[in-house]
């Protein structure tokens, strides 16, 4: 994880976002140990209750267990990646199509606009 | 407050290495003079010593200066220790500095005149003298550094700024001063009555002033005490 | 939760000026807490009372139920802004200083920060940069296992390098059982480590809150937050 983090907005929000990033790329998968709080913490320079309260977040959503003494795990409930892949795909083009909306974009203009540019959108290594 | 007498002293090591050094320097010279300066020669030693004597006392002073106005005072005074324990270790820590370079300038003034002086004080057998005048060495120490610490203590703490503050504790001094030996000869005019132990010394002291002396310094002692612990704004 | 800081209508005034005027700030267990402002503003005054070298012209405040003393100097580890050490010593003596006085210092974890810290035990205090003289400082005070650690301005006068690892050090001496305050000018750096956030001016504590809540419901940084209130 890298250290850009937002701060006008909550952090441990951010934090749980990266997490759920990284489920649905599959970096994380299931049963596997997410890092300890302190050593999270410590990498990404915040204070370990804003990490505490992450996971307690996630743990509460169903995406993480905790195991006293062990440690915090990534979830292993059926279609978990693909729920959490859908909800933040709904997110992202929630806000996408409200913006385009609001630039003026029509409903067909908008679809028109995707097809057009979805094949030069590249990730930048 | 071992630690910090320890300390302390560890700290001033250089100090008094430094004054003991010029002693002996000194009276090594002087002793390179015995044959053509004469009787001049004691007496400069003396001077000498009484001068290293003075420094120190005065550098003991400064210490305790340099912790109420300065920085180090930061480190001292947020350590768990109560006023009591800082004032006593200040005390105990000077009185060894200054009897180092006491015994130091006296051990080379018997050399310089060859144990004359040593031998005549043993041979006159007044031991409970040498033994009172020891004491009296001492106490004089400790309740004049008292009295002073004090002085600087509420200076510090009653008056804002360091120039202001030291002026103010040398006035404090001087007043109290006054006062204190005005009360003395009040108290000893009042109570004219002494000790005397003549059966076996010549020592005698008024007991109404020497009762006195002592009530003071345990006040003084107390209050400089309180004061750091519960008043002092750094 | 257990409160180990707790003043209420704290007052400090001097001859010609109020330094603190009715200062009521509670410090939890557990958490970290930013006192923000600017200079002046009565913060370095409130750290100084808490640390027991500074008495309050009026309120009251304790830590873990006591008044400032001998008791609190002993579980409270602070951070002054000045250079305290004594001159003649080496760090080595400076770490015997620590540990002979406070039975909560911690000696293995003295060598470990200082090998993080990049400190030789055995260079004289005198020959040291600044920045590794607020390393150092910041090494002995995060040594003890004291209840409540005050740090002024841990980050003041520090090269950037440096203070990576003054935050790194702050970070990972984090524990449930104790709790810190900190206060800074340098918001920016540092904004993340707060669990709560307090803004203190001319003597007054304008705006106090959950760091987290705050940045939620202002929709700002921390650092943007103090710009705001403090213009």
């Amino acid at each position: 994880m890298d250290l850009e983090f937002d701060d006008k907005m909550p952090i441990y929000l951010q934090i749980m976002d990266r997490i759920k990033m990284d489920i649905v790329m599959e970096k994380l998968r299931a049963k596997d140990k997410l890092p300890s709080v302190r050593e999270m913490a410590t990498q990404l320079k915040v204070n370990p209750n804003t990490l505490q309260r992450a996971y307690q977040e996630l743990e509460r959503l169903g995406i993480v267990y905790t195991q006293r003494g062990m440690g915090t795990f990534v979830g292993e409930r059926e279609n978990m990646v693909d729920n959490l892949k859908q909800e933040m795909a709904k997110e992202v083009m929630d806000s996408f199509i409200l913006r385009m909306k609001r630039l003026g974009f029509t409903e067909e203009e908008i679809i028109e606009n995707i097809s057009k540019n979805i094949i030069e959108v590249k990730e930048h290594v | 407050m071992l630690n910090l007498i320890k300390f302390e002293l560890r700290g001033r090591l250089l100090t008094i290495l430094g004054i003991c050094f010029t002693v002996i320097i000194g009276n090594l010279f002087l002793m390179t003079k015995v044959g053509s300066w004469q009787i001049a020669v004691p007496i400069l030693s003396t001077f000498l010593g009484v001068g290293a004597l003075v420094v120190m006392f005065i550098s003991t002073l400064t210490l305790m200066s340099d912790y109420l106005y300065n920085d180090q005072g930061y480190l001292l005074f947020t350590l768990p220790q109560s006023g009591v324990s800082i004032t006593a270790s200040r005390l105990i820590t000077a009185v060894f500095e200054i009897s180092i370079v006491a015994i130091v300038s006296l051990f080379m003034f018997c050399l310089l005149d060859q144990g004359r002086m040593l031998n005549s004080v043993l041979q006159s057998n007044e031991i409970y003298e040498l033994l009172y005048s020891i004491l009296m060495y001492l106490w004089t120490i400790v309740s004049v550094l008292t009295f002073i610490y004090f002085c600087i203590v509420v200076g510090r703490i009653a008056l804002k700024g360091k120039k202001i503050g030291k002026i103010g504790s040398f006035i404090i001094f001087f007043l109290l001063s006054i006062a204190r030996n005005g009360l003395t000869m009040i108290i000893s005019n009042f109570f004219p009555q002494m000790v005397e132990l003549d059966s076996f010394t010549t020592i005698s002291f008024n007991i109404g002033s020497t009762l006195f002396d002592i009530v003071t310094f345990v006040i003084l002692f107390m209050a400089t005490s309180y004061l750091l612990e519960h008043k002092l704004d750094l | 939760m257990y409160n180990i800081l707790k003043a209420e209508n704290l007052c400090k005034s001097y001859f010609n000026k109020k330094a603190l005027q009715g200062v009521n700030l509670t410090i939890q267990q557990g958490k970290i807490v930013g006192l923000l402002g600017p200079n002046g503003s009565g913060k370095t005054t409130f750290l100084k009372i808490a640390a027991g070298i500074l008495h309050p012209s009026a309120g009251q405040i304790v830590i873990d139920g006591q008044e400032p003393g001998v008791y609190t100097k002993g579980i409270v580890s602070y951070l002054p802004d000045t250079e305290y050490f004594l001159k003649w010593m080496k760090i080595k003596d400076a770490v015997q200083y620590f540990k002979d006085f406070y039975a909560d210092f911690d000696e293995q974890k003295a060598s470990e920060l200082l090998k993080f810290m990049k400190l030789d035990v055995n260079s004289s205090i005198k020959s040291l940069s600044k920045g590794m003289k607020e390393k150092l400082k910041l090494t002995l005070v995060l040594s003890r296992k004291a209840k409540l650690y005050i740090l002024d301005e841990p980050l003041g006068g520090v090269d950037p390098t440096a203070r990576e690892k003054i935050l790194d050090a702050i970070i990972n001496n984090f524990s449930e059982t104790s709790s810190m305050i900190i206060t800074t000018h340098l918001v920016n750096d540092i904004e993340r480590i707060f669990d709560e956030v307090a803004f203190i001016n001319d003597g007054e504590i304008v705006l106090q809150g959950n760091a987290e809540e705050l940045r939620q419901s202002k929709n700002k940084s921390i650092d943007e937050l103090y710009r705001e209130v403090f213009q």
